[in-house]
């Protein structure tokens, strides 16, 4: 999570408290559709993955995400 | 430019600018900024400048040029650009500005763009980051 936090606290403005896995469009209110497009694209270029479309669309929250992310074997 | 045109590394062309005394004054009143900085030659010379300074963001503005024009140009929405602001740039002076594709993501369709512009001596004024999403 060392890298993903700084990532997360810069684009969706929230602290290191309110991080959790429940995270979603619902409860952070920075975490609209354009940073959430600079956010998959600040983690594709930070842990040299790629996403598909498909994921990215499907993703509901953090949880989401990171799971996606360990799934590209990244380990977090 | 389509999104699968763009490859990283990519260079634009550096393209040679100069804003007047007219195009400051009429960003002056567009933007209110009116210091003296920006209007008073005499003024900007007791702060040790050669002349009047075009505003910071006047100059940045040309980097919206590269990317509504140049790259990618008209299919594009500006998402986000920082700015660091190193030389100031004088009214008159020639001035070119260059934009570097960094990195390109399929899944959202982002390309993040180094802008950089350089002074008369080809020193850096302004350079930041670029992120535009190709629509």
């Amino acid at each position: 999570m060392d890298k993903l936090i700084p990532i997360i606290q810069k684009i969706f403005k929230v602290s290191a408290q309110e991080i959790n896995d429940e995270m979603s469009p619902s409860t952070i209110p920075d975490w609209d559709s354009m940073n959430y497009l600079i956010f998959i694209s600040e983690l594709e270029k930070e842990f040299k993955v790629q996403f598909t479309v498909d994921e990215t669309m499907e993703a509901k929250n953090l949880g989401d995400i990171k799971r996606y992310l360990v799934n590209k074997g990244i380990k977090l | 430019m389509k999104f699968e045109d763009i490859n990283v590394g990519y260079e634009t062309e550096p393209v040679l600018c100069s804003f007047s005394e007219e195009d400051i004054k009429a960003f002056a009143k567009l933007s209110g900024d009116q210091s003296p900085l920006h209007l008073d030659d005499g003024f900007a010379r007791t702060k040790g400048y050669k002349g009047r300074l075009a505003h910071g963001l006047l100059v940045a503005s040309k980097f919206s040029y590269l990317v509504g024009m140049v790259i990618p140009g008209k299919d594009s929405l500006y998402l986000s650009q920082n700015l660091n602001f190193h030389r100031p740039i004088l009214a008159g002076e020639k001035f070119k500005v260059k934009g570097t594709v960094v990195s390109k993501s399929e899944s959202t369709k982002i390309v993040e763009i180094k802008m950089e512009i350089f002074d008369s001596e080809g020193r850096v004024a302004v350079e930041g980051r670029a992120l535009v999403k190709i629509i």
